[in-house]
């Protein structure tokens, strides 16, 4: 079973439910099992399987949301966590890699889960499993111009709810004092 | 923050992400050698990344390989044959 634990994660990150992750690996490889003809020897086996594990999620999530919406997340800063990390003036200007060791595993899984489908989608598929813009496009069947922006997005909105959780955990900033 | 950095700053996740060519990849490697607070900005994004990835992992429960063997066993008689 090549990447199942993998495809795992990655669905569990998609469907924030243990069983209906594990519905939707089980109907990837049923799918790649059946289609497996239509697989390229010598391609990635890896990014054909995710193709399929993210089509299989689209489609389910499409047809429990009729209409799906496309979500604003308002105008987050570039490097937001980075400057407000550097504003909060309780960490030394060359410490700011450090303070990330103050957030805990489900801080950094409940601010991925946080992000609106659209965005999580290609965080989760550049940021944890390393695909390229290109195959995320293929994944996701959206123009690569639309996975940068939907990445850089993302990107901006997870820093932002990792800056909430990071206040919550007693790092406050300058100007909540 | 000067043009230079401004550049980098636009570039940062094109750069990390790999998804640069040549010429961008070698102004931004060049100023990043003189420039520290780019270095800083860009070494935190580039362990931001590798804190979620590594953070965020999950394993199956250990019985999730055995029922999916079954499962596609029952959907498909040959899976697991060789055929």
């Amino acid at each position: 079973m090549p990447f199942a634990h993998q495809l795992f994660g990655t669905a569990l990150r998609m469907t924030r439910n243990h069983e209906e992750a594990e519905d939707l690996v089980q109907e990837t490889f049923l799918k790649g099992y059946r289609s497996y003809g239509s697989f390229q020897e010598g391609t990635n086996l890896k990014a054909w399987l995710y193709r399929i594990l993210t089509n299989s999620f689209i489609n389910r999530y499409r047809r429990r949301q009729r209409r799906p919406t496309e979500t604003e997340l308002g105008d987050i800063e570039d490097h937001y966590l980075y400057n407000r990390i550097g504003e909060s003036g309780q960490i030394a200007r060359s410490a700011e890699d450090e303070a990330l060791d103050m957030f805990v595993d489900e801080d950094i899984k409940a601010a991925l889960e946080s992000l609106p489908e659209q965005f999580r989608l290609p965080v989760l598929l550049a940021d944890v499993e390393g695909f390229s813009y290109k195959e995320i496009a293929e994944m996701v069947d959206a123009p690569i111009g639309t996975v940068m922006s939907r990445l850089h997005r993302g990107r901006k909105a997870l820093q932002k709810a990792l800056w909430e959780y990071a206040k919550e955990r007693g790092l406050r900033g300058a100007g909540d004092e | 923050m000067s043009r230079r950095c401004d550049y980098v700053s636009t570039n940062l996740y094109l750069f990390l992400d790999k998804e640069v060519g040549w010429v961008r990849k070698t102004v931004i490697s060049l100023h990043l050698r003189r420039c520290h607070d780019c270095t800083d900005r860009i070494e935190f994004e580039r362990n931001l990344r590798i804190v979620v990835r590594e953070r965020v992992r999950e394993e199956p429960r250990p019985e999730m390989v055995d029922r999916l063997r079954r499962y596609l066993q029952d959907q498909e008689p040959d899976f697991g044959s060789g055929q």
